[in-house]
C-alpha cells in the first residue's frame, strides 16, 4: 500500500475537539449496557428471580474473582483464544485462496461451486461426529470445526469480491502490462479489499460461533467447557460469566480487525 | 521512444456471431504518421473508439492488421500510451504512484514527480484520487499515458467529462506535454471544434460500419486562435458532414 498525507488536523484546538467528540461517542455507548446493569441488579434483588435463575452482578463478578484465584480462568480463556486464533487463521488463508481462485477463473468456480456450496449447506455440528472420529477428541477436530466456520464467509465474500471489481481497473492494469500475479496483487486484491474485510470480520464472528459449539461437545477446557460444566453444577453465576467474556472477546477481536481495516482503507 | 507511425491495412472489426453480428469497423485503410496529431471524429456508434483500442492492442481486429512502427500490434503493445474518456485512476495509489503504473518501472521517482509538474500538479504526488477534482484527476491520467515514454499517445475522448472551460485548458494542455515528447498523438471525439484546434489531420469516420467517411486535412500552425476566421469554412464543412447546416 502507498504512503500518502491524509490532510493533516494538527492544531490543539482540532485535537481536542477530537478527543472529545470520542469520549462522547463512548458515553453514549455506554449507555445501554449501564441500564442493562441497573435493570439486572433490580430484577435479581427484589424476588423476581431466584438466585439459581439470575445472580445479582457482584456474584458474577465474584465468581470470576474465585476462578482468577484458582489460576483456571486464565486457562480457559487463553486455550479459546488459541482455537479461535488457530482455527480463523486456517480459515482465513483456505478461503482467500480459494474465494481467489473461484472470483478469478471461471472455470475454477465451474468446477468447485457446486461442491463447496453443497459442503456449505452441512449444518456445522454435523460435522462433529466425524472429526471426532477421524481426528480423537484434542485440539484438531476444535481448530478444524472453527476452521470451517470463518472458511465460508470469507470464501463467499472474496470470490464475490474479486469478480465484482471494476473491469475498466482491470483494462487499466492490462494496459500498462500488468498481468497474472502483479495484476491480481496491484489491481484486484487492492480493489477487493473493503469486501475482503468485510468477509474477515464475519468470518471472525463465525469462529467464535464454531469455537462455542465445539467447546460445549467435547472438551475439558475453555469458554464453551465452562457453559456446560456450570449448567451442570448449577453455577449461574459462572454461566453468566462465561456469557460476558464471549461477548466481551468477540467484540474485542472485531475492533482489532476494524481497525486495521481502516488503517488499509483510508483511501474510501 | 521516438514517434511511432501506425498503419491499419484492410480492418475490419465485428463483434457478435450470426444474427447478433455487429459490424463496427469496415475497410478500413489509415496511415498515421509520426508525430502527427490525427483526431477520429464521427456520430457515436462509429467504431472510433473501437478503432483506438486496435492500435493499443486492448481489442484485435477481425481481419485485416494494424502496425506501430511497422511491427504489427499482437495483445497489449507497449509503445502505446492510453488515456480513458475517465480518468480510472487506482483509488488507493496516490497521484504518483499512479503515475509510476503508467512508466512500467522505467522512471526514477525524480522523473514522475516532473512528469506531475509538467500536468501542473507538483506538490500533489502523495494526493489520493478521491482528494483532486476531476480535472486534475484527468491530468494525472494524461501524465500516466505518457509516462511510458509512450511512440503514440491515444485519448479516447479524454475530456468529453470535464466542463467546458477545463476542457479548453486540456487541450493546450495536452499540446504543450504531448509535443515536448513528441509522441504520434491519435484523438478520439465528437467536438469539432475540438479536433479543429487540435488536429493535423481529421478523419472523419461514417455511420457504423461504413469506414472512413473523409479525410481533412488541417493547415493552420499551432498554437491555434480558436476564433481564427480561416477555421471557419472547415467548421461549417464538418458541421453540414454530420447534417447541420448553418
Amino acid at each position: 500500500m502507498s504512503e500518502f498525507r491524509v490532510e493533516q488536523q494538527n492544531t490543539k484546538q482540532q485535537r481536542q475537539a477530537k478527543v472529545r467528540k470520542n469520549l462522547v461517542r463512548l458515553a453514549i455507548g455506554a449507555l445501554l449496557p449501564a441500564l442493562i446493569l441497573v435493570i439486572w441488579q433490580i430484577l435479581s434483588t427484589n424476588g423476581s428471580f431466584s438466585a439459581s435463575q439470575l445472580p445479582p452482578p457482584i456474584e458474577v463478578l465474584q465468581a470470576a474473582q474465585g476462578l482468577v484465584e484458582r489460576g483456571t480462568l486464565w486457562q480457559h480463556l487463553s486455550i479459546s483464544i488459541q482455537r479461535v486464533f488457530s482455527g480463523f487463521a486456517i480459515g482465513a488463508v483456505l478461503g482467500i485462496a480459494l474465494g481467489s481462485a473461484v472470483g478469478l477463473s471461471k472455470t475454477v468456480s465451474q468446477l468447485l461451486l457446486p461442491t463447496i456450496g453443497a459442503v456449505r449447506a452441512v449444518p456445522s455440528l454435523a460435522w462433529v461426529p466425524l472429526l471426532l472420529i477421524w481426528m480423537g477428541i484434542y485440539e484438531e477436530p476444535k481448530i478444524t470445526l472453527v476452521a470451517i466456520g470463518a472458511f465460508f464467509p470469507v470464501f463467499t465474500t472474496v470470490a464475490a469480491g474479486l469478480a465484482a471489481v471494476d473491469r475498466n481497473l482491470i483494462e487499466v492494469g492490462r494496459t500498462y502490462g500488468l498481468k497474472g500475479v502483479k495484476l491480481i496483487t496491484k489491481v484486484l486484491l487492492p480493489a477487493a479489499s473493503p469486501v475482503i474485510f468485510s468477509g474477515l470480520r464475519l468470518g471472525l464472528a463465525q469462529a467464535w460461533l464454531f469455537l462455542v459449539a465445539a467447546e460445549l461437545i467435547a472438551s475439558s477446557m475453555g469458554l464453551g467447557f465452562l457453559l456446560l460444566d456450570s449448567q451442570n453444577t448449577a453455577r449461574t453465576d459462572i454461566l453468566f460469566m462465561a456469557i460476558i467474556l464471549l461477548a466481551l472477546l468477540g467484540k474485542l477481536s472485531d475492533v482489532v480487525i476494524a481497525t486495521v481495516e481502516k488503517r488499509a482503507l483510508r483511501w474510501i | 521512444m521516438s514517434p511511432a507511425s501506425v498503419t491499419i491495412t484492410e480492418v475490419n472489426k465485428h463483434f457478435g456471431k450470426g444474427v447478433k453480428r455487429v459490424d463496427v469497423l469496415r475497410d478500413i485503410n489509415l496511415n498515421i504518421h509520426a508525430g502527427e496529431v490525427l483526431v477520429l471524429l464521427g456520430p457515436s456508434g462509429c467504431g472510433k473508439s473501437t478503432l483506438l483500442r486496435l492500435i493499443a492492442g486492448l481489442d484485435s481486429p477481425s481481419e485485416g492488421q494494424v502496425e506501430v512502427d511497422g511491427q504489427q500490434v499482437s495483445g497489449v503493445d507497449p509503445r502505446c500510451g492510453f488515456v480513458f474518456q475517465e480518468p480510472r485512476l487506482l483509488p488507493w495509489l496516490s497521484l504518483k504512484d499512479n503515475v509510476a503504473i503508467g512508466a512500467r518501472g522505467k522512471r526514477s521517482e525524480r522523473e514522475i514527480h516532473e512528469l506531475l509538474a509538467s500536468v501542473g500538479l507538483a506538490g500533489f504526488e502523495k494526493h489520493i484520487p478521491r482528494q483532486v477534482s476531476g480535472g486534475m484527476a484527468q491530468r494525472t491520467a494524461l501524465a500516466r499515458g505518457l509516462a511510458g515514454h509512450p511512440g503514440v499517445l491515444l485519448l479516447d475522448e479524454p475530456f468529453a467529462a470535464l466542463d467546458a472551460l477545463t476542457r479548453l485548458l486540456m487541450q493546450d494542455l495536452l499540446l504543450e506535454v504531448a509535443g515536448a515528447t513528441g509522441a504520434t498523438v491519435v484523438l478520439v471525439t465528437h467536438d469539432i471544434d475540438e479536433a479543429l484546434h487540435l488536429a493535423d489531420r481529421i478523419v472523419v469516420l461514417a455511420e457504423r460500419g461504413r469506414g472512413i467517411d473523409e479525410i481533412v486535412k488541417v493547415n493552420h500552425p499551432r498554437p491555434r486562435d480558436r476564433s481564427h476566421p480561416g477555421l471557419a469554412p472547415l467548421r461549417t464543412e464538418l458541421l453540414s458532414k454530420f447534417g447541420i447546416h448553418p
